[in-house]
């Protein structure tokens, strides 16, 4: 296949606990002080010590969407990663090993340049602990890619200055001991398809999780509890890592139940609040959602899917969670769920959630993965152009101004949202209850105040469609307007779809890709529009059941006939998406 | 940022008007009317103070004083009221729900609670039967309780709330008993003055549910720790001994008391000044972005 992208894809593989995860951030973040795009893909098993991990950048002077099903560079810290990737080795690539320690029969892999760095005996002559092999086979990646060593000892100062100018020598030494042992040897560079781009902008190199947390932090959380679960645990860190500079308390809580409850009650006395969690975390928390709900309490949530049911694939991908988020929780009530794709996404839908729980009262989920959540992707650092907007959130002056004994928490109004008060203000006490309630939130079984109660509930998705999520918003068409075949996805399969696409259209198709960035409320109007106007549609998910095709036939009244589902538990790839389209189009 | 405090003038100034659900002779009525007094005469604002409970028949409770409340999810009072301390921790936050949800649905939190310390004060209105689902065995219900999910009788030991508590940090601990309201005001005052999280177990007869421990059961039973002059509360083995003293012999007072910073206290976030009450209209996340620069 011809690619408009000529991505190099490195990959580092070993043990888990031989530092394969930091390895891939230095090699990313070398990458990107060299100019460079990246894209970052982790997978290992769910234990600490032992099983077999692996971290996989792709480089490009253009952005790099996803991960790829071809290995260029392999970098094998032990026998069992050649053996299990080999397979997936792109033509000619270079396996980057310690023949030392691992002894190769190069007649065995004819087609592949085998490249021995004694990483052992380097880290032994230099008298350093073995676990700096990493170091030296970070500098000898950089030889073979003909990128020079500039970007390693950048990100090598960077990485270690704390630690003072000793030990930033001393690293920089090793790495250079093993660049300047490929480098001795090597006429040509591996590939010529990298190079590194002078005076380019500076990046960040962040993954899906982080992003979420920054969005947090930028939009004012104030409070967080929760309960560590892969792959969302990084969010909660990140978060109490920032506890004390920016004044926000992280509650580890005893269990999902107390986190969600415990970001209820913050979230009711008036801070923004929040929690994050895997699907089962979620699962224990469901309850508490319709609290949220009935009581009308701003609420943000956010979920990583991994594999179920139950603890399925505890480090793998999916997207099988859609329709729990969109229905989690008894009874009827409004709530949002937003869909990011990619990096950035999880950035600004985030900082939107916040605005939107308090705009409107309500509880907004935001919908991530694995996939999304821990890979790790180059972007520009993120705006910070944002208007914090608490909707009817009362100020003390105002309370202070009301007649004690009139107000009404939960007053019918036009919009369906009702003043907020902040308990602690004056002559705005009031009970609420998650029984139904009247609009001063004492209980009422009655007939007549449950449908206005109901009702007003529901306004409020309809008020914040109208005015603040609007269909166009949450609903984008990539690639030509006039396509030949569409392609529908939502979430982290953004990036292998964008991909896909691109290369397909430089190769003379003409494919679009409809993203849908929200699940609730749905953006009826745009989808049907885009998807009317199809000639032939293919719908994209990471999951068996097609859950995102039910909920467009159900908004839409269309059904997509034609299907791309994985459900093995890892992320689609941009060459198995361009099979498919090449198989429609190409017929 | 902060508002004249208010102070009532009179008990009735608590009272909403709100139409009450309890069985005639219940023990939540004393159970109410001493929090009441105990707010009254603390002269506690009443708009900086918070009620939260679980569900349960005494779980009205919020609707009937008029302070802020929060009528929660059956068990998850104190989570509820935790998140609210750390938001607003200037706040007296005060929780209340029945034996059902603190010692069986919520058990977890009453533990995780106790070892926290949080400055609130929980008031457990212990029937020994579960009376909203029209009589039930619960966690504190006697060793062969008859009731409608266990007609031959309850085969599990009770669980002994205060011993749990205990063990588990708690650095207040009292027992009430609802047909005594000055001695059980007197309890939920000293609970509310404890810097630290306090338990109130009350024993709180169901005239409907629970035929066994009737308030002539109780009235039988019931001694005031307070008579005994070797009793020292700050005696955390002692305080275990009595925890464990049931049937023949019940005791109401102070059982446990212990000096220790809350959890509040040690959060650095709220050195200036509550979490409600800081801006959050311009955040720099500068530094924060360029760790991934």
């Amino acid at each position: 296949m011809k690619s408009v992208y000529e991505p190099l894809t490195w990959l580092v593989g070993g043990e888990a606990g031989y530092g394969i995860t930091t390895m891939g951030q230095m090699f990313a973040r070398a990458c990107a002080r060299g100019g460079l795009n990246v894209f970052g893909y982790v997978e290992y098993p769910s234990l600490i010590r032992g099983g077999h991990n692996t971290a996989m950048i792709r480089t490009a002077v253009d952005t790099v969407h996803a991960h790829s099903d071809k290995i260029d560079i392999m970098l094998a810290l032990n026998k069992e990663t050649i053996d299990l990737h080999v397979n997936e080795m792109a033509e000619g690539g270079v396996i980057i090993y310690d023949g030392e320690g691992i002894p190769l029969d190069a007649a065995k892999y004819p087609n592949l340049k085998l490249v021995s760095v004694p990483m052992a005996r380097i880290t032994k002559e230099l008298n350093v602990d073995r676990v700096m092999r990493n170091t030296v086979a970070l500098g000898a990646s950089f030889a073979i890619m003909g990128l020079g060593f500039a970007p390693v000892e950048n990100v090598l100062n960077t990485t270690f200055e704390r630690k003072g100018p000793e030990v930033v020598a001393h690293n920089v030494n090793v790495a250079k001991t093993g660049f300047d042992y490929v480098m001795k040897d090597i006429k040509e560079p591996f590939k010529k398809t990298v190079a590194i781009v002078p005076n380019a902008s500076k990046r960040m190199v962040i993954s899906g999780n982080e992003a979420i947390a920054l969005g947090a932090l930028k939009a004012g959380v104030k409070f967080m509890a929760a309960y560590p679960m892969t792959p969302a645990t990084a969010i909660m860190l990140m978060i109490a890592k920032y506890g004390v500079k920016h004044n926000i308390v992280m509650k580890h809580s005893e269990d999902e139940i107390a986190a969600v409850n415990m970001a209820i009650g913050a979230a009711h006395m008036g801070v923004r609040s929040m929690t994050a969690t895997a699907g089962g975390g979620f699962s224990l928390m469901v309850e508490a959602l319709g609290m949220a709900g009935i009581t009308e309490t701003p609420l943000v949530v956010v979920e990583g899917m991994r594999p179920g049911p139950s603890t399925g694939l505890p480090t793998w991908t999916d997207q099988a969670d859609l329709r729990f988020l969109m229905h989690a929780s008894q009874g009827e009530f409004p709530r949002v769920v937003f869909l990011p794709g990619d990096v950035t996404e999880s950035f600004e839908m985030t900082l939107k959630a916040f605005n939107t729980a308090e705009k409107y009262q309500m509880l907004c989920m935001i919908l991530t993965d694995k996939y999304l959540g821990e890979s790790v992707q180059s972007v520009e650092p993120f705006t910070q152009e944002y208007k914090v907007d608490r909707g009817l959130l009362m100020t003390m002056d105002e309370a202070a101004a009301l007649k004690p004994g009139k107000y009404k928490r939960f007053e019918f109004t036009e919009s369906g949202v009702s003043k907020r008060t902040r308990p602690g203000f004056p002559n705005t006490i009031f009970a609420v209850s998650t029984d139904e309630h009247k609009e001063d939130g004492d209980l009422d079984e009655s007939s007549e105040n449950r449908t206005k109660m109901v009702d007003k509930r529901a306004k409020k998705l309809m008020t914040l469609k109208k005015e603040y999520l609007s269909d166009v918003e949450m609903c984008e068409l990539h690639g030509p307007t006039n396509a030949d075949l569409t392609l529908v996805g939502w979430g982290s399969t953004k990036g292998p779809i964008l991909e896909a696409v691109d290369v397909a259209n430089s190769n003379g198709l003409k494919v679009n890709f409809l993203q849908i960035k929200i699940a609730l409320p749905f953006p009826t109007e745009a989808v049907t529009k885009f998807l009317g106007a199809a000639k032939k549609i293919t719908l994209v998910e990471n999951n068996s059941e097609a859950q995102m095709g039910g909920v467009i036939r159900q908004y839409t009244g269309i059904e997509i006939m034609d299907k791309l589902l994985r459900y093995d538990g890892r992320p689609f790839n941009p060459a198995e998406i361009l099979v498919k389209i090449n198989s429609i189009l190409k017929a | 940022m902060s508002k004249p405090l208010k102070i009532l003038e009179k008990l009735t100034d608590l009272d909403t008007g709100s139409k009450c659900n309890w069985c005639p002779g219940c023990g939540d009525f004393g159970i109410l009317v001493a929090l009441k007094q105990a707010l009254f005469e603390l002269k506690l604002d009443p708009e900086e103070t918070m009620i939260v409970s679980g569900i349960g028949c005494g779980s009205q409770a919020p609707h009937l004083i008029k302070v802020y409340g929060f009528h929660s999810l059956h068990g998850r009072a104190l989570p509820v009221a935790t998140g609210m301390k750390i938001a607003n921790h200037k706040m007296n936050v005060i929780a209340i729900g029945g034996d059902g949800d603190g010692y069986g649905i919520g058990m977890a939190h009453l533990v995780h609670s106790s070892r926290r310390n949080f400055n609130i004060t929980y008031i457990v209105q212990n029937n020994q039967v579960y009376g909203l689902t029209k009589g039930q065995t619960s966690p504190t219900s006697d060793h062969g309780f008859k009731t409608k999910s266990t007609p031959e009788g309850v085969i599990e030991m009770a669980a002994r709330p205060l011993g749990i508590a205990l063990a588990s940090g708690a650095t207040f601990l009292a027992r009430g008993y609802a047909g005594d309201i000055m001695h059980l005001k007197k309890m939920i005052m000293e609970g509310i003055q404890h810097k630290g999280f306090s338990l109130i177990d009350v024993l709180q007869p169901c005239v409907t549910f629970n035929k066994v421990n009737t308030y002539q059961w109780y009235q039988e039973r019931i001694r005031k720790l307070e008579n005994d002059p070797k009793y020292d509360p700050t005696n955390r083995a002692m305080a275990f001994e009595k925890a464990e003293e049931w049937n023949d012999k019940i005791n109401i007072g102070v059982y446990y008391k212990e000096d220790r910073p809350t959890y509040e206290d040690e959060l650095p976030m709220l050195a200036q000044r509550p979490l409600v009450e800081q801006s959050i209209d311009t955040i720099d996340i500068s530094d924060a972005m360029n760790f991934y620069m």
